[in-house]
């Protein structure tokens, strides 16, 4: 197989080892060190994550960094940034403080040696126009994550399209999140379900309704006239945060797209072709829109099934990055052979 | 709440000192928080329920009263330090505690409901653990 000609790059998202990180078993250089073995280029951080002292970014950190870098053949490409609305208890954040709260983490990235700032879904439209001067002034894209359950049509999206387009700030953009194109429902969340105790019939249930893209608005209540507990509930629940979209949907915006999270639950073989395939998230469709739409940036790992078997299994976060790096190179036709 | 509850509070997070307990507590969420977010200690030492106002804390090596941390949203508590809880209870080296933490960190962009509240991101607590003499 071969992809046509692209320039769209492999990076990690360090957030993916977010489970090794926490029991201590991986440094931050350990991150980027396999990152790099895996072959990714491009380096994503969430800075509130793993810089100690955060906001500050000491100059030993930032030695570090660089050495690490180099070491182990990578770039920096994107942190990503948090908007804390309601980080004082008795009041809301200013627009004027959600600003300043954005302009320090452009900071944050132009030290790290980062042109990429995810904003996070719940970035206003009018803070993200008030923001992209400064910005790009720094030299930094603040792409606002298109983050499930939300899409193109969205209002909330359409605010911030009519604030891009409007602008024309090149300092802004879009940051798809994978997660919007669940197409099955990821079968690693229903089986803590039934290890958690939910009904089967009722998993049986909420997953068909899914899978069918059936409509999934009325299913926290249809689990509770069924009977359903806590654990059914919130299954249902999590069934109308996921959403299954057409992925061509980003052709229009293509020229907005700096960046992509590549969000991932479980990594599985294809049973016909033996192929790496996500179980839930069809890349092998998905891809090919990246690669017509003319997209250059970096297709970023950003593995989240960890938080779902961590109960029951051992978690190799390592281990599922380098098997959707595997699909990627597949994808991207950086190998020819076997697994192609 | 889910397995990694279990690092919240480790083997060697007590510590007995001259003004009491000290127990050093873990975040069980993935990003440093600014320190309001630590919203909810329920803690009960031995049996005994300790009212937050009782209890200091040391964060990143400044001593607040608990209620004060409601006003250092500048700060924060970094994924893999501890924060130390200084708990007037008596205690000495050597000597065992069990300890129950109801651990409720307030996450202050996901807002949920009508009232735009934080989630709660909660850890339960419920070890027996050994106080280590102070370091001088």
């Amino acid at each position: 197989m071969s992809a046509p000609a692209h320039q769209i790059k492999r990076g990690v998202s360090l957030y993916s080892f977010q489970e090794e990180y926490f029991l201590r078993t991986m440094s931050v250089e350990d991150c980027i060190r396999v990152a790099g073995e895996i072959g990714a280029t491009g380096i994503e951080l969430i800075p509130e994550q793993m810089i100690p002292g955060f906001p500050h970014v000491s100059d030993e950190f930032l030695a570090d960094w660089s050495a690490w870098m180099e070491k182990y053949g990578t770039t920096p490409v994107a942190t990503d940034l948090f908007l804390d609305t309601k980080l004082h208890p008795d009041r809301w954040l200013s627009q004027e403080e959600q600003v300043a709260s954005v302009c320090r983490d452009v900071d944050i990235a132009v030290r790290l040696g980062a042109t990429v700032v995810r904003a996070i879904i719940n970035t206003p439209p009018e803070v993200m126009e008030e923001a992209a001067p400064y910005a790009e002034e720094q030299g930094v894209r603040l792409l606002l994550e298109v983050h499930a359950p939300f899409h193109y049509g969205h209002p909330w999206i359409l605010e911030h399209l009519e604030v891009m387009y409007r602008t024309g700030s090149p300092a802004l953009g879009l940051m798809p999140d994978m997660g919007t194109y669940v197409e099955r429902f990821p079968r690693v969340v229903s089986e803590r379900a039934l290890r958690d105790g939910a009904k089967p019939e009722l998993v049986d249930y909420i997953v068909k309704t899914y899978d069918d893209h059936g409509d999934t608005h009325a299913l926290t209540d249809v689990v509770n006239y069924r009977g359903g507990g806590p654990v059914d509930f919130g299954l249902a629940r999590q069934a109308t945060h996921y959403i299954w979209s057409e992925p061509k949907a980003m052709l229009e915006h293509m020229p907005l797209i700096g960046h992509v999270q590549a969000k991932f639950y479980e990594m599985t073989l294809d049973e016909a072709t033996g192929a790496e395939v996500e179980y839930s998230i069809p890349y092998d469709r998905i891809v090919p829109v990246f690669v017509e739409g003319g997209f250059d940036g970096y297709l970023s790992s950003e593995y989240e099934g960890n938080r779902h078997i961590q109960d029951a299994f051992p978690v190799d976060s390592v281990e599922q990055v380098r098997r959707q790096h595997a699909m990627f190179a597949r994808l991207l036709g950086e190998t020819t052979g076997e697994d192609a | 709440m889910g397995p990694l509850d279990d690092q919240v509070v480790r083997a060697d997070s007590l510590t007995a000192t001259a003004d009491g307990l000290d127990i050093a507590v873990y975040s069980h969420w993935y990003r440093a928080l600014p320190l309001p977010s630590l919203a909810r200690v329920d803690l009960t030492v031995d049996g005994r329920r300790i009212d937050p106002a009782e209890l200091s804390v040391t964060v990143n090596g400044t001593r607040h009263p608990f209620s004060g941390l409601a006003e250092a949203g500048d700060e924060y508590w970094f994924t893999t330090d501890p924060l130390v809880l200084h708990v007037p209870v008596e205690t000495a080296p050597g000597r065992e505690h069990r300890v129950q933490l109801l651990l409720g960190l307030s996450i202050p962009y996901i807002l949920t409901g009508p009232d735009r509240v934080p989630l709660v991101a909660p850890s339960a607590t419920d070890k027996t653990l050994t106080a280590a003499g102070a370091r001088t």
